[in-house]
């Protein structure tokens, strides 16, 4: 399980370093005043008076029930939807100055399962919007391949096919693909993922965060799923009916601290295991445990353990990497290198992985602790003590977040 | 004399009457798809629009070929003019039908997928709406072109051209010498017509239709 999550790791950030992203444009801040969008005959506004700053470079998930207005909410940013009234800037340049078409070829836009035209070959479908830009042939060309390759298909293999040809998951990400072929700074995400199964949603959702690692684009993501949200987002912004923003925060802080009832509602059981899910292993205290050099002597590692009172040491190999358990008892009075005894170690986690993910491993474990690795090195020992400290911390963390927030307003 | 001694006896007229019908059938049709084309582009997006269009349409279509061809006369006088505005308007149903439907069963995630690439609405129409709506819109053309093919023959009324002039006159005659072989040799060549357009129709459909979204 650790290994799975390693290697998904280094073979997105291969990918991305092959397509030479680094150069990529940013994402740019979105900052939406005041904005309303009422439907001639409609009573209610279905956007009233939104006003939200989307930090440049981060994932803002808006969450909430069918019909509260999230989409409509994303569409005015490309203006897919014209606002009543109210004010979006898109790197500080006023969205409605520049004629709609020319705002959207450089704002990515992906819908449920990708929106790929039918009767255009993958390869067509990618190319669209360079093409409207007026990119010279060979290097759209180039950068189609290039942007297959980055959502991890083969470009010989996919440019010549259908839509049809490929499946749900193959077709979202040519749709993630073609979104991104511009190098917009922006990226609206409409529920992208929610017409795959679980298991493609997962991976998709996986690779999309690595990819945000190398791009750093602002993305917009609607989702009725909060467990999505919670997942994917720097943010949350949770809406009720007409779009009204009922909280706005990090993930962790939501979970940690709902404002009311709705927002409570909307997490839905298991909050702590959610918030589990939001911190990274390698974010919270770990244990250090007693280290040792798979060439050390077995009488010292011996000593140096009852001199600590701890009952075992972690054997590393020269590169760091835990290789070995041995225990007080292994050593005792052994000579020669230490990893002639012992047991050898067969779970770690990676430092990346979310807490919950530590917390299957210590389930799934003989041992009370489960080594941490940072690029397969060793960095400290997560247990469920750790786990358990590590929640308290957040729930501390998150109160005086709120009472500092409180503290703002009151001033 | 037999029919096939008529056919080899009357071999030119026979060939230029075939011509003839062939020429002012794909003539016809090539109006009717355009004018049928941009009805359905003005009207698709509206639901009533589109049903006041095809009503038309029906209408027009209901009229007995005879009496529409008659009716014709007075304004148009014989011949060429009549006939032609006759077939187009006998044609324009299905087209337009198809096209609408075709058009408006584009799945509209795509059509606001491509608005929000920035596509323009033009831009839209061509490269995704009737491209997708294609096969659809061909179909209305094919069976436009067999309903045509036959009421054409009913166009030698109003003295237009074609292998209707052959029917008429050999049942003007009945009795007659060659009366059935002249009403026959219209008839075969007018069917023989009709399946060569409905294989061109097939090809035109192959050569035309993407293959992401052929059948």
């Amino acid at each position: 399980m650790a290994d799975d999550i390693t290697t998904g790791t280094t073979q997105a950030a291969a990918a991305a370093d092959d397509s030479g992203l680094h150069n990529a444009t940013h994402g740019v801040e979105i900052q939406l005043r005041n904005l309303t969008k009422k439907y001639p005959g409609q009573s209610r506004a279905a956007v009233s008076d939104v006003t939200m700053t989307i930090p440049a470079g981060e994932i803002v998930a808006l969450v909430g029930p069918s019909g509260c207005g999230k989409t409509t909410t994303m569409k005015l940013i490309n203006r897919l939807i014209e606002p009543t009234s109210g004010e979006i800037l898109i790197g500080g340049e006023d969205a409605r100055k520049q004629p709609a078409d020319q705002l959207r070829r450089h704002v990515g836009y992906v819908i449920q399962q990708g929106g790929l035209f039918p009767h255009m070959t993958i390869a067509e479908n990618v190319a669209l919007v360079p093409k409207m830009l007026k990119w010279a042939k060979p290097r759209i060309t180039e950068r189609v391949d290039e942007m297959l390759e980055l959502v991890g298909l083969d470009p010989a293999q996919f440019r010549d096919r259908y839509p049809r040809q490929l499946s749900g998951g193959q077709q979202q990400r040519v749709g993630v693909a073609r979104a991104l072929a511009a190098d917009p700074p922006v990226l609206l995400m409409d529920e992208p993922f929610g017409a795959v199964d679980p298991i493609t949603r997962g991976r998709l959702q996986d690779e999309l965060l690595h990819l945000q690692e190398e791009l750093h684009k602002t993305i917009v993501f609607v989702t009725h799923d909060f467990d999505e949200a919670v997942k994917l987002g720097d943010r949350i912004a949770v809406l009720a009916e007409g779009s009204k923003i009922v909280q706005y925060a990090e993930p962790a802080e939501i979970l940690a601290r709902p404002t009311n009832d709705f927002v409570r509602g909307f997490i839905g059981t298991g909050g702590a295991m959610k918030l589990l899910h939001v911190t990274r292993i390698a974010d919270v205290e770990l244990g250090a445990g007693v280290t040792a050099q798979t060439g050390d002597d077995a009488s010292t590692v011996h000593t140096r353990l009852s001199e600590a009172d701890e009952p075992w040491a972690v054997v590393l190999d020269a590169n760091s990497r835990p290789v070995q358990w041995a225990t007080v008892e292994d050593l005792a009075g052994k000579q020669g290198p230490v990893s002639d005894y012992g047991t050898p170690i067969t779970t770690t986690i990676s430092g990346r992985a979310d807490l919950q993910a530590g917390l299957e491993a210590l389930l799934g474990s003989d041992t009370d602790f489960v080594p941490v690795t940072r690029r397969r090195r060793y960095i400290g020992l997560v247990s469920l003590n750790t786990v358990q400290g590590a929640i308290q911390q957040l729930r501390e963390q998150a109160k005086q977040h709120a009472s500092v927030a409180a503290g703002e307003d009151g001033a | 004399m037999s029919f096939w001694e008529y056919v080899r006896n009357r071999q030119e007229l026979l060939w230029f009457e075939t011509y003839q019908h062939a020429s002012m059938v794909l003539q016809c049709l090539v109006l009717a798809t355009a004018i049928g084309l941009i009805i359905a582009i003005i009207t698709y997006r509206s639901k009533t629009a589109s049903a006041v269009a095809t009503g038309i349409a029906s209408v027009l279509f209901t009229i007995p070929s005879f009496a529409l061809f008659g009716l014709l006369i007075p304004v148009f006088g014989l011949g060429v003019t009549p006939s032609v505005i006759a077939l187009v308007l006998y044609s324009l149903l299905p087209i337009v039908r198809n096209a609408v439907v075709g058009m408006s069963n584009v799945d509209p995630s795509l059509v606001d997928a491509a608005r929000g690439m920035g596509m323009s609405r033009l831009r839209v129409l061509f490269k995704i709406e009737l491209p997708l709506a294609w096969p659809v819109i061909l179909t209305g053309i094919r069976v436009s072109a067999q309903l045509v093919m036959g009421v054409a023959a009913i166009a030698a009324y109003v003295s237009g051209p074609g292998l209707g002039d052959q029917i008429f006159s050999g049942l003007a005659r009945l009795g007659g010498a060659n009366a059935v072989n002249s009403a026959l040799a219209g008839t075969v060549g007018i069917i023989i017509l009709a399946l060569i357009f409905d294989g061109f129709f097939v090809l035109i459909g192959r050569f035309t239709t993407s293959r992401g979204i052929r059948g």
